[in-house]
């Protein structure tokens, strides 16, 4: 199934096996754990949170500063 | 997935403990966290003046929130100061962020910038010296929080720093073979044209500073800094991929740090803090760096 990934301007799809967890969508992604954190709507998901086909996954980055 | 501590709906899983959080007990435990830094490093006591070092990001702001709930129950003075480095296209939303958000909570903010005082701006020290923005900045971002915060006679500089920020410094400093910043990074100054820091939020990681500031709304804008140095880069991405693979790699990297410190710090000879020739600032040297600086710059 298909999970879109959006961090600022950039849109990716990802292809993931089906009940797949945020951890794997990151994976495929190439996305580190660390690095971001995930909104599916107005709502923070963790990444043991399971996704579904067509869900829009916004990663936000959290390092900042300098 | 469901909070450890209640039946709500979890937003983070710190993977370290094996814990998940449902925001308010989220909230609570970076609280905690932050307290427990307090008080081991025995950072604050009643009554003091504390100026905080405000740069309009997640961290200054979680940090100023978080001192400013402290105020009354340990009769704090606080004060906000931001350096306007002028960092074209990046500062100035933070600016406008940090401005907002302290009239807000009600904490008054000093803004100081290089420009004022040096007469170049960052960017500009950027294009005309032979050296990585990194070191301008380090050095008259210090200089001037430390004179503003002497101005304004406050007993502490409290900085954001957080986990992330300490250890990446620790493992920079060892790949360098720096001994002498790694002993210095953990220890206290002491001299009377020196105010002494504290770092309240450094035993929490970065990741759950930017969700606490995010669950709290607070107006912040996590965009990273143009000139952000590519060794820090570089260890900072080191340091993320061990701990998505071994969770908890950070805390371990800290305490380690923490615990050979003392054996440094006792096997080197600190020279004694000084009046620099030139500005009279502190300084182990004759000539203080702000004005090694300044000279290259011809300013």
């Amino acid at each position: 199934m298909k999970v879109e990934l959006i961090q600022g301007r950039e849109r990716r799809t990802v292809e993931v096996k089906e009940s797949a967890k945020v951890r794997e969508v990151l994976k495929k992604g190439g996305v580190n754990l660390e690095t971001v954190l995930v909104r599916r709507g107005r709502e923070i998901v963790t990444e043991e949170e399971e996704v579904r086909e067509g869900d829009v996954l916004e990663l936000i980055r959290v390092i900042s500063g300098g | 997935m469901r909070c450890s501590s209640c039946t709500a709906k979890a937003v983070y899983i710190s993977r370290y403990s094996g814990q998940s959080f449902c925001a308010v007990h989220f909230i609570e435990q970076v609280e905690k966290k932050f307290s427990r830094a307090l008080k081991r490093g025995r950072m604050l006591e009643r009554g003091e003046k504390v100026a905080i070092a405000i740069s309009g990001g997640k961290d200054s702001l979680t940090l100023a929130y978080m001192l400013k709930k402290l105020e009354g129950k340990l009769n704090l003075s606080l004060q906000g100061i931001l350096i306007d480095e002028g960092i074209q296209g990046y500062r100035q939303k933070n600016l406008e962020n940090a401005r907002e958000f302290c009239r807000d909570i009600g904490l008054e903010l000093e803004v100081k910038g290089f420009k004022g005082k040096y007469s170049l701006s960052l960017d500009e020290m950027a294009k005309m010296g032979g050296k990585s923005p990194c070191t301008y900045c380090g050095v008259f971002r210090r200089e001037l929080l430390n004179a503003e915060a002497l101005e304004l006679n406050a007993s502490k500089l409290a900085t954001g720093h957080n986990l992330d920020d300490e250890v990446q410094a620790i493992l920079m400093n060892y790949l360098k073979g720096d001994v002498e910043r790694l002993v210095k990074m953990g220890s206290s100054t002491s001299h009377k044209l020196m105010v002494p820091r504290i770092k309240p939020l450094s035993e929490v990681p970065e990741k759950e500073v930017a969700l606490y500031s995010l669950l709290n709304e607070f107006p912040v804008s996590l965009e990273e800094c143009p000139h952000a140095s590519s060794f820090r880069v570089r260890a900072r991405d080191i340091i993320n991929d061990l701990e998505e693979s071994s969770p908890g790699i950070r805390y371990s990297i800290l305490r380690g740090y923490q615990k050979i410190h003392p054996a440094i710090e006792a096997s080197r000879s600190r020279a004694p803090l000084k009046r620099c020739r030139l500005c009279s600032q502190a300084t182990s040297q004759e000539v203080c760096a702000g004005c090694r600086l300044k000279d290259e710059l011809g300013i």
